[in-house]
């Protein structure tokens, strides 16, 4: 490959910076560079926060070479995880966790994966269907550049992965180019004014039309008030943004030495996987966020740049055809190796508390879909790798559906919010914390 | 039980109005006799339960399931044929007695209750809204182009309830509205005409520099010619623009054969004109017209288009030979000459002169030109500006906008803060211009704007129906005339409703409602594998096989022709190309015809319709579940419930079998797919004999023989696409509900209730009677109390 | 040496015209320069005014790739015979085909007055061919065209003679393209009617094919020549297929050839003459044109073999 993931704005106090990486031809040097308001003050050893990244797919992974067949420390790595095995301690695979009958939809209840409920049978929560990645965005508040990112390799509308507080799908970005240009193409001055008065005249425009949504409420039915609560919450969320990009209008964008291949747009999915998961790095450890959703849809033209003969939706329905599942393998081992090249880097960042970058960041991995061949969104796929866990081990849930027994998925999300320091017990059908993850 | 609570609940609604029915107490034995078995505590098929129906009526759900009873038993389709059914008698009394039941929860409910109707404009009625409110030319000008796509809800995306409002899609209304406001301001003087020329050498494109008096093109549509003048910036404004070209089509019939060029020499020659945007990129790019060319003498065209500020024109040779230039050069001219190589690349000078092309002496542009100035969309709130405008013009001209932007006259008090907005910017930075534009920008983000509400009484008033019939027909706002007329009057709305499906705004209806309906905005999701279908794509079959649906709503449509047409037509529009596809003879143009079908070419009305039978398919096979639910959902209105969520699906074991009826017997070993799918599969896989472009086939590719074979729920034997047609003929009632019901949600912007079934039952009975015509059901359906009221 | 050979050629024919009464064929005029290049010429970018050569170019047309033989000697020959030297044999030579046919003979002259006396006392009834010999200098050149022209016109002659321009080289052995490309103009009023400049392909083998062709004798068999009549390339038609597609320059085992490009030697040497008209560059290996056109230019070296 003809890029290069370096990164080499050096603090020059800093004297245990290591080389590392040496995978696809870059190698990435690393210190951390937290650009975060809340560390501009503080000795930046003393804050190093809490990260998470959550990587969804749309069809899952064939259940019999995701899940290992042994539990405990001593499983035999599956075959889909074999690029990852040698990070083996470093995460931990859960099997027969769901959401329970709140996201069965087939690929229709592969948005439930990250809230656990569907977006049509969000009004009988209390926090409708709102992600957890969103939950804990909003925690980090206005400390990071952007509350959160939304990233996607291939674009499929129907199934977002991040949903916002009022039940919204978020609309990712999918091109690299974008990617990166959010995140550290420097803007230049004189646009800076224009950024500003911009968004200035935004927010006066909104408070304008907040006070006539006000008359308009008190001349409508209550069912349509309702409705028009959704206009509201739209702008106290807009106005939240713009505020807060405001405050980092001033603030120029972190010096990365990462060049991205100027077709990287146009990379086959094989070639363009990777890609996000370098900008991935690059965006937590520069603390331009904390908290990355990525979701890995459709392997776009061109087969991905695989040798397949038929779609990758016609494949996931193999029916246990050999020849199918042959070609499904090969696509969902680029899913499964594009995270291990994440893990080796991440594993190789130290940061100033003397962990790796891994340690701080915990790295969900898995899809809202069970078992594409029949159209299943039972027994999901799940990894989580860093985020300072106990990790190395399966964790096999008991699972007895007449006994009534049963873990929801949500309890994982329960520990990685507590982990993330949000303070709750609950999100949405959780029973509680996830029994056996537990802290390093 | 509580199903006797429901039926007390009912009871009790029903002696608000009037005593207990006799009746009702015959419910209660019915569903235990005939129902609860398999809809109960311990099977719920179907995923439906009626021992637990809930209590409370107001919510509407179990009304919702007793009508939904109701309707299969009048249908016959429950209980199931190998069930135990009831007598004539017993099924008499309990029919009898639903409906009443129902009849009267209905008014009730509707006198308890007004519905919500809040909605926003979806990404099309913005777009169509904005043209309206400015007279802008929207042909290249995309204001929604960022907007996350709209939901759908029971298949429509105008449904208030997917409507949903997010801070990204503020965001995007508020660049959308800064774009729109730039567009439509256009205060100063007339922009100066432009006059340009290119002849030969000067013509910009990829095969100059080979006779210097004319640019030439030697393939199909790849060797773009234009006015280099333009090349970098486009056009300097906005507005009609007349280009001409002289061009000659040169040896149309050379030495060379059409098989080697891939080209057919007895076409005459055809120049077709594209436009883009160096900006906007490939999306901007589009055709604009196609013009045939003589042998041999100089034809001149002149067309008039509207071009969008920086857009350019390109000319291509709409039917030259197919593929490469390169590709002539190392496989096609060695066959013609030993000094040529094969298959290396030879000089393009040794062919260049030989073979057909289509030169081009002469390019032109010439423009600006305007009807008026200033334009009428702009004058129409901005009219006669003063040198020096003052804040009293200010006022005046967004006070006139948001009049015609919210739909409604506007009240002062409700007007101010716009105009105190627009103001504060004038008095600060003594800009006029940019000060009537930021007022532009706020009322096209103001919920007045972006929401279709409904305010105050039950009854719509005048302007809410005016509105309300023009985004159902015209999926945009009301003109003048339509919010002058007296509604209220029967004649009145009857002639406006005439005359807006004439107006050519009621395209939209066509594309949105026909488009939704029938799903053709599915097509082109899982499009056909480019390699295999090579075809497809060349004769842009999927263009093609839509406007061939359109054309046929269209007809049936203005001609008030029966909706019946849609199942049995025996006629549909096609060109050319669909006809090759089809194996249809006698259709030379590329102009769509009329054309009368035979029953061997199988394809009578929207069963043979390429554009449905593709959008059912996957692009690579066919999917008879999904076609079998298409029918079930699209035309007889009783689509059934997907996989029920408590049961773990089983996963389908294919190996070692062939045929897709022998995989879905596969599939309907399980008994709890096997409930619905007995249903579906065999109106699905009596449509196999339509391959996953719709191309009529009697063998499978691995050459076993096709069974359209099989058997309906209620006895019926099937056996191909005519005998559904025959099938759906016998329901000719269940069809007209089904198009009726689609038809009400989109007009209403929400989901039916069963508040509204009387309107529709009874139109659909007037409908039946009177012919069936569609105009006739849209007149019934406006005229009805359901679409006049909240 | 060279006029008593041309001389031994045309005595050794009978004089036997083909075309009795009115004869309308065009006169034929070939003035034929000694090592002029174009450099010499205003017309073709030269440094030299050129009026004369100027005026004839503006009013025919004008020749960008035109090749002579690799010296003076060999394209005489080739001229006369219509054949590469390798193919050179006893044939029957262009002035005694012309002669035959029933043209008038102006001869081959050097010297100046001879050529004008001839144009002065012409015929208009019978047709005539005359070339006429010139020096390098490119003054001098000029400035005996400018006579040519002016007698021809003064006979009102003009109309329907075509004057044919070009260099026969020197003595040296040419190898390059820039050294075999020469000046060729060629006016005729009969079949040009605008001034134009060619980039067809020509070479000393088309001439003979070309006059052949305009006196209406048949190329047989026994004439074969190895070049292309010009005709269709003055009238201006679009064929290539009526054109010739390479050129060559040969002197004894050497060969070269070249399309609108490429040139290719039997000594290997290919070079793209776009991007390196000195030929002192290798093609690049990435030029994906460059194999198709080189195999080719091969395979027309090989068909001398």
């Amino acid at each position: 490959m003809p890029y290069q993931l370096l990164v080499t704005k050096m603090s020059p106090t800093s004297c245990n910076r290591r080389t590392f990486l040496r995978g696809t031809g870059g190698v990435l040097m690393s210190l951390p560079i937290l650009e975060s308001l809340a560390a501009a003050g503080d000795k930046p050893s003393d804050k190093i926060p809490m990260r998470m990244l959550c990587v969804g797919n749309n069809f899952g992974f064939v259940p019999s070479l995701f899940f290992p067949t042994g539990t405990g420390s001593d499983y035999e790595i599956p075959e889909l995880l074999t690029s990852m095995a040698s990070y083996r301690d470093q995460f931990t695979i859960f099997s027969q966790l769901d959401h329970g009958s709140e996201g069965v939809g087939g690929h229709g209840g592969v948005h439930a994966f990250l809230s656990g409920v569907l977006a049509k049978n969000s009004k009988g929560y209390a926090e409708g269907n709102v992600t957890f990645d969103q939950k804990a965005a909003a925690h980090v508040g206005p400390d990071t550049r952007y509350p959160s990112l939304q990233l996607a390799c291939g674009s499929s509308s129907g199934n977002r992965l991040s949903w916002s507080a009022s039940g919204v799908a978020i609309p990712p970005v999918e091109d690299p180019s974008k990617i990166f240009a959010m995140l550290f193409q420097k803007t230049d001055p004189a646009n800076v004014d224009v950024f500003k008065r911009t968004s200035a005249r935004r927010i006066s425009i909104l408070d304008l039309v907040k006070t006539d949504a006000d008359h308009l409420k008190r001349k409508i039915g209550r069912s349509d008030q309702e409705k028009l609560d959704q206009y509201f919450t739209s702008i106290r969320e807009l106005e939240n943004r713009l505020i807060q990009s405001q405050k980092w209008h001033d603030r120029e964008k972190p010096d990365v030495e990462y060049s991205l291949p100027d077709d990287a747009d146009d990379f086959d999915f094989v070639d363009r996987l990777p890609l996000y998961y370098d900008l991935i790095t690059l965006a937590l450890q520069t603390d331009s966020t904390r908290v990355i959703s990525l979701e890995v849809s459709g392997i776009g033209t061109n087969s991905g740049g695989l040798p397949l003969t038929k779609g990758y939706h016609q494949l996931t329905h193999h029916g246990k055809v050999e020849s199918y599942i042959k070609e499904l393998k090969l696509i969902e081992k680029v899913h499964t190796s594009a995270f291990a090249g994440f893990l080796e880097k991440a594993s190789g960042i130290e940061e100033a508390n003397g962990k790796t970058l891994l340690d701080n960041t915990m790295s969900l991995f898995g899809s809202g879909m069970g078992n594409a061949s029949s159209h299943s969104n039972k027994d999901l796929p799940l990894l989580l790798a860093g985020g300072g866990f106990k990790h190395g081990q399966h964790l096999r849930f008991k699972k007895d559906r007449s006994a009534g027994i049963e873990t929801p998925a949500c309890n994982l999300f329960v520990s990685m919010l507590q982990r993330f320091g949000v303070e709750t017990d609950k999100f949405n059908n959780s029973s509680g914390t996830l029994t056996g993850l537990d802290l390093a | 039980m509580r199903v006797k609570e429901i039926i007390a609940v009912l009871g009790l609604f029903v002696t608000a109005a009037a005593s207990t029915s006799r009746a009702d107490v015959a419910l209660i034995p019915f569903l235990e006799n005939y129902c609860i078995q398999c809809h109960g505590a311990e099977k719920q098929k179907g995923d439906r339960r009626f021992d637990l129906l809930g209590t409370d009526l107001k919510n509407h759900d179990d009304a919702e399931s007793l009508q939904e009873i109701l309707d299969q038993l009048n249908l016959g389709e429950m209980p199931p044929e190998e069930e135990k059914q009831p007598s004539a008698e017993e099924l008499k009394t309990i029919v009898a007695e639903l409906t009443e039941t129902l009849q009267r929860a209905r008014i009730a409910a509707r006198e308890n209750s007004g519905r919500a109707v809040l909605r926003r404009l979806n990404r099309a009625e913005y777009r169509n809204t904005i043209r309206d409110l400015f007279a802008l030319n929207m042909v290249d000008f995309d204001p929604t182009v960022g907007f996350p796509p709209d939901d759908s809800v029971e298949g429509f995306d105008n449904v208030g309830e997917g409507l949903v409002t997010s801070d990204y899609l503020l965001q995007n209304y508020l660049e959308a509205a800064r774009k729109v406001a730039d567009k439509a301001i256009r205060p100063g003087p007339r922009p100066e005409k432009i006059h340009l020329i290119s002849k030969g050498e000067e013509i910009g494109g990829t095969m100059r520099g080979f006779r210097s008096e004319v640019a030439r093109m030697t393939i199909k549509l790849r060797q773009p010619l234009n006015l280099s003048q333009l090349r970098k910036r486009g056009v300097p404004a906005d507005g009609e623009y007349v280009i001409r070209v002289k061009a000659i089509a040169h040896q149309r019939k050379s030495r060379y054969k059409d098989e080697d060029l891939r080209y057919n020499s007895d076409e005459p020659m055809r120049l077709s004109i594209s436009i883009d945007s160096r900006e906007l990129g490939a999306t901007a790019h589009r055709t604009i017209g196609e013009f045939d060319i003589r042998d041999d003498e100089i034809t001149t065209i002149e067309h008039r288009v509207w071009l969008d500020r920086g857009f350019n024109f390109n000319l291509h040779w709409a039917n030259g030979p197919n593929g490469s230039f390169k590709r002539i050069m190392r496989k096609v001219l060695p066959k013609y000459t030993d000094d040529a190589i094969y298959p290396l690349r030879n000089p393009p000078e040794m062919y260049i002169g030989s073979g057909p092309e289509l030169h081009v002496y002469e390019l032109e542009i010439e423009g600006p030109f305007y009807d008026e100035w200033p334009p009428a969309g702009f004058a129409r709130y901005f009219p006669d500006p003063p040198k020096k405008p003052n804040s009293e013009y200010l006022d005046a001209s967004l006070s006139r906008l948001a009049a015609r932007a919210f739909r409604r006259p506007v009240s002062p008090a409700e007007l101010q803060p716009y105009l105190a907005l627009a103001n504060r910017h004038f008095e600060k930075h003594k800009d006029f211009w940019a000060a009537a534009k930021y007022g532009v920008r706020a009322i096209l983000t103001s919920p007045n704007f972006i929401y279709l509400a409904e305010e105050g009484s039950k009854k719509l008033a005048r302007n809410e129906l005016a509105t309300r019939l023009s985004y159902f027909l015209w999926s945009s706002m009301p003109d003048a005339e339509l919010l002058a007329a007296s509604l209220e009057e029967p004649d009145v709305l009857r002639n406006q409703v005439g005359r807006m499906l004439r107006d050519p705004r009621s395209s939209a209806f066509v594309e949105n409602f026909a488009g939704q309906w029938l799903g053709l905005r599915r097509l082109g999701e899982m499009p056909p594998d480019p390699e295999k279908n090579r075809g497809y794509y060349a004769d842009d079959l999927e263009s093609a096989m839509r406007e061939e649906t359109h054309r046929l709503f269209r007809h049936i449509l203005d001609g008030n022709r029966s909706i019946l047409e849609f199942i049995n037509a025996d006629y549909t529009f096609l060109n050319a190309a669909l006809a090759r596809h089809y194996d249809i003879p006698g259709v030379n143009s590329d102009e769509f015809q009329m054309v009368t079908l035979k029953a061997d070419h199988h394809r009578g009305g929207l069963l043979g319709h390429g554009s449905i039978l593709t959008a059912t398919s996957n692009g690579i096979e066919t999917q008879p579940v999904v076609r079998g639910v298409w029918i079930l959902e699209n035309l007889l209105g009783t689509p059934p419930p997907p996989p029920p969520p408590d049961i773990e699906p089983i996963e389908p074991d294919t190996r070692g079998l062939n045929t897709m009826r022998e995989l879905m017997e596969k599939h309907r070993d399980n008994p709890t797919c096997f409930e619905c799918h007995r249903r579906i599969d065999p109106l699905g896989l009596a449509m196999e004999n339509f391959d996953h472009v719709g191309v009529w086939r009697e063998r499978y590719a691995k050459k076993s023989l096709i069974d359209p074979s099989g058997k309906m729920v209620d006895g019926t034997t099937i056996d191909g696409p005519d005998s559904i047609r025959n099938y759906l003929l016998k329901r000719t009632n269940q069809f007209t509900h089904c198009l009726s019901e689609k038809l009400f949600i989109y007009a209403l912007g929400r989901r039916i209730s069963f508040t509204d079934r009387e309107d529709i039952d009874r139109i659909v009975l007037e409908v039946s009677e009177q012919g069936f015509g569609l105009q006739e059901l849209i007149q019934k359906i406006v005229a009805s109390e359901t679409f006049q009221s909240k | 040496m060279r006029i008593p050979f041309i001389i031994f050629i045309f005595l050794s024919f009978f004089h036997s015209p083909a075309f009795a009464g009115d004869d309308n064929r065009p006169n034929l005029v070939l003035i034929l320069a000694r090592d002029l290049t174009r450099g010499h010429l205003e017309c073709y970018g030269g440094n030299h005014p050129s009026p004369n050569i100027d005026r004839l170019a503006k009013e025919g047309v004008r020749y960008e790739t035109a090749w002579r033989m690799p010296d003076e000697n060999l394209s005489k020959k080739t001229l006369f015979s219509g054949r590469y030297p390798s193919h050179h044999e006893k044939a029957p030579s262009l002035s005694a085909l012309l002669e035959k046919s029933g043209y008038q003979s102006g001869g081959m002259n050097i010297d100046l007055e001879k050529s004008l006396s001839f144009l002065a006392q012409a015929q208009g009834s019978q047709p005539f061919f005359m070339i006429h010999f010139v020096g390098s200098e490119g003054a001098k050149v000029d400035h005996q065209v400018g006579k040519l022209l002016s007698a021809i016109e003064k006979n009102e002659f003009k109309e329907n003679t075509l004057v044919m321009l070009t260099s026969e080289g020197g003595s040296g052995k040419a190898k390059t393209d820039f050294e075999v490309r020469v000046p060729f103009i060629v006016r005729a009023p009969f079949l040009v009617r605008q001034g134009r400049v060619s980039k067809d392909l020509v070479d000393f083998t088309d001439i003979l094919p070309t006059f052949l062709s305009l006196a209406k004798i048949a190329n047989t068999d026994a004439l074969k020549s190895d070049g292309k009549s010009m005709v269709p390339s003055l009238t201006g038609s679009d064929d290539p297929f009526e054109k010739r597609n390479w050129i060559c320059s040969e002197s004894g085992g050497f060969r070269m050839v070249r399309d609108w490009q490429h040139i290719l030697d039997t000594e290997g040497n290919f070079h793209d003459l776009r991007s390196d008209p000195r030929q002192a560059k290798e093609v690049s290996p990435l030029d994906k044109q460059a194999p198709g056109r080189r195999t080719r230019l091969q395979m027309m070296l090989d068909r001398f073999l």
